[in-house]
């Protein structure tokens, strides 16, 4: 063996051990049902608390946090689709400021901000409901929303939508039959993005919706907050399942250039 | 039919891509618009498809004023250097598209879908018609394309840079391609390229373009043989452009140790003028050879830089004065001393120094 190979072979088991380690704690956690100090590992194991989860409150958390999500997404979308397309093909005035303002609430820290929105919510009566839990989630989703999608129509040739305008279909025409059927894999790429940002969404989520709307993240800080570590253990696997499919199907669609033309926007 | 632009004028703030253009394209031929890239002649393309609006001016087809009327119904068609194609569709999808638009039936798509390629020569493989256009090679999607374009009988065939992103053999055979279909549907086509060669092989008319402004429009043998400006003449071919000026008699030209004999219209005593000659005019005599007697010819004195073969002929580099001028001669010669011999009828001389840019 060479001594590339080693060393090779040595990177790979130090990056399993850094990817895999804290995730075999978590799967240890989930079935531990009696573990005490000093044991190197639990006592009793079983399915106990995977039952218990199953039954309590966390599937109406999973089933919230998803509704929220999906809504998320598709709002964001009808907002962001025709808003990239515009930015990315005409001559908007102020085309740089309206990006900005989009990229605003990230460039501050999030607690300050989402704390000053959530007092604004109360006051509109929507807060500690899901409609203001879909707004705070807005904010963060629609600065992915935007710049991808705005990434991905300038990606796209004119002179594809030329060559269509040219043999005499009308601008909306155009849209529907080139434009927005060659974003497509850059829209759905955007969406698993805004639909993942939603369903792990924490800070804001606790903030407007505690303690009435309860999402996986939430529940699992309830969880730990309550030295329940082995239900914290198994929201926190739960929540890791939805993230792993969809950057799988991610990593099939997004295409390399929609990320390299983020900066040149 | 005839298209014709009128004082066309077009600027990109402080940029002037068209400086006043007034051009007639003739019914049924095929107009090749040549010049530089940034010459404005893309612009003009565009004005005329209707994707740009000019500042001032007038855009006829025939007798029909088009200037506000939306691409959408100019019945032109482009094809674009990049084929354009959308690969999304298939080959069928795509050429249809624009008859779909026009709400043709079903059969008559058909058949029409199927004649455009067939006259493209694209009827290659049974299911041609089912695949997507990235699996072709770029000569085969432009073919796509320019079926694609003429399947709607469009009244102007507008073709922008179609053969730059091919490569030369593939080139070669599309011009030939390209001009036969033109003949045979003998639509009114503009042609625009960089390329001198396509521009002279293919057009009926070459139109030379240089910053927003026509330098020269005739036939291809008439912008070869006789460029009217120093700008042509350089532009169409190996050239050497050579700073001169006017001596105090007005009828000598001094240029890098030579003299020539000739009245220059717009130039007098002590004015620089610009003096051309192709390449390929010229030859290199060597030191101790003489040259026969009684023909009008200009001699240069210099040393001889350089030779390479580029195929045809030897390229000779040969420094005389100041200047570096290029010899393409059949036949090898040995330096370093040399003359090199120029018909004096083969040397243009206009008026006004040679811009920089014509500078080796």
């Amino acid at each position: 063996m060479t001594r590339v190979k080693i060393v090779r072979m040595i990177l790979i088991v130090v990056a399993a051990f850094v990817i895999f380690g804290p995730l075999s704690s978590l799967v240890i956690w989930s079935v531990a049902e009696k573990w005490f100090w000093p044991n190197v590992l639990p006592q009793e194991v079983g399915l106990f608390y995977w039952g218990k989860v199953f039954q309590g409150r966390m599937v109406q958390a999973l089933e919230v946090g998803v509704l929220i999500a999906v809504v998320v997404t598709a709002l964001s979308l009808v907002m962001t689709v025709p808003l990239g397309y515009v930015l990315a093909r005409f001559n908007v005035p102020f085309k740089a400021l309206i990006l900005l303002i989009f990229m605003l609430p990230q460039a501050f820290p999030q607690l300050p901000v989402f704390a000053n929105a959530t007092v604004y919510l109360y006051r509109a009566n929507m807060g500690g409901k899901v409609s203001g839990v879909i707004l705070i989630h807005m904010v963060g989703a629609l600065v992915y929303a935007v710049w991808t999608m705005t990434a991905v129509f300038k990606s796209i040739p004119v002179s594809l939508e030329e060559a269509a305008i040219n043999l005499g279909a009308s601008r909306l025409r155009t849209f529907w039959d080139v434009s927005l059927r060659l974003a497509l894999p850059g829209i759905v790429a955007s969406a698993l993005l805004i639909f993942l940002y939603s369903l792990d969404e924490f800070t804001g989520t606790l903030l407007v919706g505690s303690p009435f709307v309860l999402t996986l993240p939430v529940f699992m800080y309830n969880a730990s907050q309550g030295y329940e570590l082995p239900v914290a253990s198994i929201t926190a696997l739960l929540l890791m399942v939805p993230g792993v499919v969809l950057l799988l199907l991610l990593e099939r669609y997004l295409k390399a250039e929609y990320l390299s033309s983020f900066g040149r926007i | 039919m005839e298209v014709r632009v009128e004082n066309l004028r077009k600027s990109y703030g402080k940029v002037e891509a068209l400086r006043s253009v007034s051009l007639s394209f003739e019914d049924r031929g095929l107009t090749a618009i040549l010049g530089p890239s940034g010459c404005g002649k893309t612009t003009l393309l565009r004005c005329i498809a209707g994707f740009l609006e000019p500042d001032s001016g007038a855009i006829y087809f025939g007798s029909d004023n088009v200037t506000g009327v939306s691409p959408q119904s100019r019945g032109t068609a482009m094809v674009f250097q990049n084929y354009a194609l959308w690969p999304h569709m298939s080959i069928y999808d795509n050429v249809a598209y624009g008859l779909r638009l026009q709400r043709a039936g079903k059969d008559e798509v058909n058949r029409r879908v199927l004649e455009a390629l067939q006259l493209v020569e694209m009827m290659i493989a049974p299911d041609i018609l089912e695949r997507k256009p990235t699996a072709l090679s770029g000569g085969q999607q432009q073919r796509v394309a320019l079926a694609r374009a003429l399947v709607v009988r469009p009244k102007v065939l507008l073709l922008d840079e179609p053969l730059s992103n091919l490569d030369a053999k593939v080139r070669q055979r599309l011009r030939v391609e390209v001009r036969r279909l033109q003949r045979q549907v003998g639509i009114t086509t503009i042609y625009v390229t960089h390329d001198q060669e396509e521009a002279l092989s293919m057009a009926d008319r070459v139109v030379v373009m240089d910053q927003g402004v026509v330098r020269q429009v005739g036939t291809p043998e008439e912008i070869y043989r006789s460029p009217t400006t120093a700008f042509v003449a350089e532009f169409l071919g190996v050239t050497n452009v050579l700073a001169g000026h006017v001596a105090a008699d007005g009828v000598t030209v001094a240029v890098s140790g030579a003299k020539v004999t000739r009245r220059i219209e717009g130039a007098g005593p002590g004015d620089a003028v610009t003096v051309v000659f192709k390449a390929d005019a010229a030859s290199v005599v060597e030191a101790g050879v003489s040259l026969p007697a009684g023909t009008d010819t200009v001699l240069f004195e210099g040393d001889l830089v350089e030779v390479f073969f580029v195929g045809s002929v030897y390229r000779h580099y040969v420094s005389a004065g100041d200047e570096m001028i290029l010899v393409d001669d059949a036949a090898r010669a040995q330096g370093p001393r040399v003359r090199v011999a120029v018909p004096a009828g083969e040397l243009q001389i206009y008026p006004g120094a040679p811009s920089t840019e014509h500078k080796k």
